[in-house]
């Protein structure tokens, strides 16, 4: 996805005529929600440039407007990470962990907390006895390729008895195997499954850790960033496929 | 694993599936029997993984929304819903009082119409031919509906982000009210049919039983964990898109059997007629379009935005990084979780059990296999 978007922000600067011109063709469309199928795309880019439709100045002055913006349309505050030290249960897990709890923050006003993937299990068995976060409702992974820690493992958890919702995040390296928690909950087995047939992130404990949507015998790991969308297995399509020339 | 055989007979290992009719879909269920008992199965799922949460990451926000309606087909309009939801919570757009109404009153509507179509599979499974044709017949009527609002049957790419695509078509109004009028009356049909019924109850009483506190661990949602009499409905529990100012009620079991998640089904599409009626008599006026920018662009920051689904809780995790396209959505898939429990309710029971317990779950291969 990023690759994709770097050659084109290159020729950018070449044509700001047209780039003006298509964002005005923008503001003066009445359609508020369907945006364009072709446009979407370059659109997004255009965003630093000020959408207001201005007179084309030559190509000249549109490239020194876009080393200083000026007046931008003023932006609307969007929601942030807001810090949840005072929360009674953090101040509780505080207790337990200390500093293996690494962040308590909330955004629109779910919890999320950061846990070292140390007492990653731990803390996760910890919630489930003593604050009876007894459903695990999804068990996903983030892939932040090009950071030292690659990998981002979300639990959302839920109690039924207190109506909490919560969301543990803890980010790990490549090559590191969390500990399953399928001992704690049932339903994680075949969602370690997904992740593991998805990232390539391995569980250590699991009953059975094999892929789960793809093919045994695929190779790669779709969901990580550096997988294009357009590859796939092509000895895999090769072999059970007969196909003979895989076109593109 | 301790599989002993009754008689000291072989193990058999046979194939139901993936071109099983009431596997519903492309599952494969290995079964280990024994005679005819079950030992244990496993599911082989995957065949439709068309990598829908890559395929989002590829996507901008608004362009993503078509994708959902294949994820699950049979509730097209409820599996948009939740996404949707989640990007404008993340906006901050303001949806318009009329759209609430109208998106609630349809996926009440699409509720019941992914309630019939189950009925009528499950009971076609079982071997009552006569409700699957009344219950197409009911089916039929929502699909129009459907049609004319948003001019599709199936793929309806019902919600924009902030608001509808376009007001009721003329005419609307008298044929929603029309329908939940009649509709009781026709669930009472299908009840006189079956709830008393000898072979149904010997069909699907005390088949598959789940206790609340395994259903809990297991992840299940919606009317099998209702079902086991856990009172979990997000509609309830974190109201999303309005719904507390509804009068309705949620139906729970006792058993945690498949008769008992059957009669929680047929009692959830009168509550949709409840929630519908009120819908239809409060609907104010105004615009269905809210201020919604051209291009989506979602604050840094991640949401799960869940709503109960008619086969469970329905979730989108979305995490934005600051552009146009998302970092990651994450689906989580109601009938991806249950079927995952299909191992455990079907240890001990009779083949033709098997497939009441698949029917009784719900599945659409679509969701599970994104």
């Amino acid at each position: 996805m990023e690759d994709k978007k770097k050659p084109k922000s290159t020729s950018e600067p070449e044509k700001p005529s047209e780039s003006t011109k298509a964002s005005s063709g923008v503001e003066s469309a009445d359609e508020v929600v369907g945006a364009s199928a072709e446009g979407t795309g370059n659109e997004s880019k255009e965003d630093s440039v000020p959408r207001k439709p201005q007179k084309p100045t030559g190509p000249a002055g549109a490239t020194s407007a876009k080393k200083n913006p000026p007046k931008r349309r003023p932006i609307k505050k969007g929601p942030t990470y807001e810090d949840l030290e005072n929360d009674e249960q953090v101040q509780f897990l505080r207790e337990r962990f200390g500093d293996d709890l690494d962040s308590a923050q909330s955004f629109l006003g779910q919890k999320i907390l950061t846990i070292n993937p140390a007492s990653l299990f731990d803390a996760l068995s910890f919630l489930r006895e003593e604050l009876d976060f007894d459903y695990l409702i999804d068990l996903t992974a983030l892939d932040y390729q090009g950071e030292e820690k690659r990998w981002c493992l979300v639990y959302h958890l839920y109690s039924y008895s207190s109506g909490h919702f919560l969301r543990i995040k803890s980010r790990i390296c490549e090559g590191d195997v969390p500990a399953s928690v399928t001992p704690i909950w049932k339903v994680a087995d075949w969602l370690e499954r997904e992740i593991y047939d998805m990232f390539g992130i391995e569980f250590s404990g699991h009953p059975e850790l094999k892929r789960i949507l793809l093919p045994a015998d695929w190779h790669g790991h779709p969901l990580r960033k550096d997988y294009d969308i357009k590859l796939q297995d092509q000895s895999w399509v090769k072999k059970h496929l007969k196909i003979r020339k895989i076109p593109g | 694993m301790s599989r002993e055989t009754i008689l000291d007979t072989r193990e058999l290992e046979i194939n139901m599936g993936p071109q099983h009719p009431s596997t519903h879909g492309v599952l494969r269920v290995k079964l280990f029997l024994d005679g005819e008992r079950v030992q244990d199965c496993e599911c082989v799922i995957g065949y439709l993984h068309r990598g829908v949460e890559k395929i989002s990451e590829n996507r901008s926000y608004i362009k993503c929304v078509p994708y959902y309606d294949r994820t699950d087909y049979i509730a097209a309009v409820s599996n948009v819903y939740g996404y949707v939801l989640g990007v404008e919570k993340m906006m901050g757009i303001e949806v318009p009082e009329k759209a609430r109404y109208i998106r609630i009153m349809m996926t009440e509507f699409n509720r019941i119409s992914s309630h019939l179509l189950w009925l009528a599979t499950h009971a076609l499974d079982i071997g009552a031919m006569t409700v699957f044709l009344y219950c197409f017949r009911e089916r039929e009527e929502i699909l129009k509906l459907f049609e004319a609002l948003f001019g599709a049957r199936l793929t309806t790419h019902a919600f924009r982000i902030g608001g509808l695509w376009k007001d009721f078509p003329a005419g609307f109004e008298e044929a929603a009210r029309k329908f939940i009028k009649e509709f009781p009356d026709r669930i009472d049909e299908y009840e006189e049919l079956l709830t008393n019924n000898r072979i149904w109850i010997d069909r699907t009483k005390n088949i598959g039983i789940i206790s609340a506190e395994e259903a809990i661990n297991f992840g299940l949602s919606g009317p099998p964990l209702r079902g086991s009499g856990v009172d979990y409905d997000l509609r309830k529990i974190r109201p999303y898109g309005g719904y507390e100012e509804f009068d309705f009620e949620v139906p729970v079991g006792n058993n945690g059997d498949t008769y008992d998640r059957y009669i929680i089904r047929l009692a959830e599409m009168r509550q949709c007629c409840r929630i519908i009626e009120q819908a239809l008599d409060g609907l104010p006026e105004g615009p269905v379009r809210g201020k919604a920018p051209k291009i989506v662009k979602p604050p840094v920051g991640e949401y799960y935005s869940g709503i109960e689904g008619p086969r469970g809780e329905l979730g989108y995790y979305i995490v934005s990084d600051g552009s146009a396209f998302p970092f990651r959505v994450r689906i989580r898939p109601p009938t991806f979780i249950s079927l995952q429990a299909l191992r455990r309710l079907v240890r001990g029971h009779l083949v033709a059990d098997v497939v009441a317990i698949i029917g009784t779950l719900d599945i659409v291969l679509g969701e599970i296999d994104r």
